[in-house]
């Protein structure tokens, strides 16, 4: 069923200038892809989409802006962004805007906007200076570090906390302290989330040897849970820590490559094209249908969208009988060997670490109890 | 044990997550860099009105 009754709000991420970047990150999904022709949406596809969507859809309505570097659209094009979600807004709607940037192209006025209109801004930054640079670069291929570092000192200025992502490759996985003491203790960030890379496809010319093995993302994963345990702060969230343990209670993990809703986000490139998620968008095989020629409903409900959900929700047979099929959903249909269909490239991992984790919890239950102090008699584990 | 202060808090927020059965048709946070955590994801996901225009049109 593509859209049944308990469907509510597909939200999408919105590529406003496609692949168009002022870095040049070896990982990149567009990595490849014409990275230095400028492509921004233009203003009648943007308001047919605004219109559209605001019409289909009501609640609370999520916009995911992205790129690319969607900084580089301009600020007079977000202004445009606003203006409209105002013009098109209606009863029982409300609106929430998040933005993924790296961080290079902030100033002032970008600041005094996202404050103004609150906009949510998450970061990429993969680390200290050293994990950083070693892969995002701009496009004479020097590392970014000190830009990204000079815009979050402008957000805070303005009052703005970003959230991060931190992308991990096999050459900084051996940095784990480094990079956790400088998010938590140098730069004091309450949250971020990790980004594993691996290219299955073997098609990136520039990363090779750079996936992160099974072996290694555990290792990886279960140091940075010790050290998230060592700094003991109530307040300090990390998104990978946060689904596993989430999981490991049988509650619904919060992110999309835990708890299935992958199906209910669709991509909307700058030239109309619209795919199941920016990590597909450059997958013509995936190509959901185009907003210049058909309408938003048209291909949400179309038989390419019906045909991606059924292959992305049908589970390998070997996650039948996983106990941690609920809380795994077989991960990001990105990262599936073979295809969207395949299994997980990070089964080994996830199943480690939600036993890893629901071990930790236990000894925790079991030690509260022996203190006497709060039970937690809610907490039920596998 | 190292870290009570840490597993506390998230034993706290996992409270105002649904059950691992639950339907849930968006991400408080995904994988795409960004997310949000004005109020409680449940909270979040509770909003709007059922779409039921669009039920069964396919």
């Amino acid at each position: 069923m593509v859209l049944g009754k308990e469907q509510r709000v597909i939200v999408p991420i919105i590529k406003v200038v496609g692949d168009f970047c002022n870095l040049r990150c070896s990982y990149c999904f567009y990595h490849g892809q014409d990275q230095s022709s400028l492509h921004v949406m233009d203003d009648k596809l943007l308001g047919n989409f605004l219109n559209q969507y605001m019409t289909l859809f009501t609640g609370k309505l999520t916009f995911i802006w992205h790129g690319g570097e969607p900084l580089l659209a301009g600020l007079p094009f977000f202004e445009k962004i606003v203006l409209l979600q105002n013009q098109f807004h209606r009863e029982h709607q409300k609106i929430r805007n998040l933005i993924q940037t790296n961080g290079t192209l902030i100033n002032k006025d970008w600041a005094l906007f996202f404050k103004a209109h609150n906009f949510r801004v998450g970061i990429s930054l993969d680390g200290n200076r050293k994990s950083h640079n070693r892969f995002r670069m701009n496009e004479t291929g020097a590392g970014s570090f000190d830009q990204v570092i000079r815009g979050i000192g402008i957000l805070r200025e303005y009052g703005l906390e970003p959230g991060f992502i931190q992308t991990v490759t096999s050459d900084n996985i051996d940095n784990v302290e480094e990079d956790f003491n400088f998010f938590a203790n140098d730069l004091k960030i309450k949250k971020w989330g990790i980004n594993v890379y691996c290219n299955s496809d073997g098609d990136n010319k520039a990363m090779l040897n750079q996936d992160v093995s099974n072996t290694e993302f555990t290792w990886y994963l279960k140091e940075y849970i010790k050290l998230w345990l060592d700094k003991d702060s109530e307040k300090l969230l990390i998104r990978e820590i946060d689904n596993f343990f989430t999981g490991a209670l049988k509650k619904k993990p919060s992110s999309c490559s835990f708890n299935g809703s992958c199906v209910y986000h669709f991509c909307l490139d700058y030239d109309g094209k619209i795919y199941p998620c920016d990590r597909s968008s450059n997958h013509p095989d995936l190509l959901l249908g185009d907003l210049s020629k058909q309408t938003l409903l048209e291909v949400l409900t179309g038989s390419k969208r019906v045909e991606y959900i059924n292959n992305v929700t049908q589970l390998p047979s070997n996650c039948l009988d996983c106990k941690w099929k609920a809380v795994c959903n077989n991960g990001c249909s990105m990262l599936r060997v073979g295809g969207i269909t395949g299994k997980d490239y990070y089964c080994e991992t996830r199943k480690a670490i939600f036993e890893y984790v629901e071990k930790l919890i236990q000894k925790y239950i079991n030690l509260a109890e022996r203190q006497g102090g709060e039970k937690h008699e809610r907490i039920e584990c596998h | 044990m190292k870290g009570l202060n840490a597993i506390k808090g998230i034993l706290e927020r996992s409270k105002n997550q649904p059950d691992v059965n639950t339907s849930v048709t968006s991400s408080k946070w995904n994988d795409h860099g960004d997310w949000d955590d004005s109020g409680s994801w449940a909270d979040w996901e509770d909003g709007g009105e059922p779409f039921d225009d669009w039920i069964d049109q396919e």
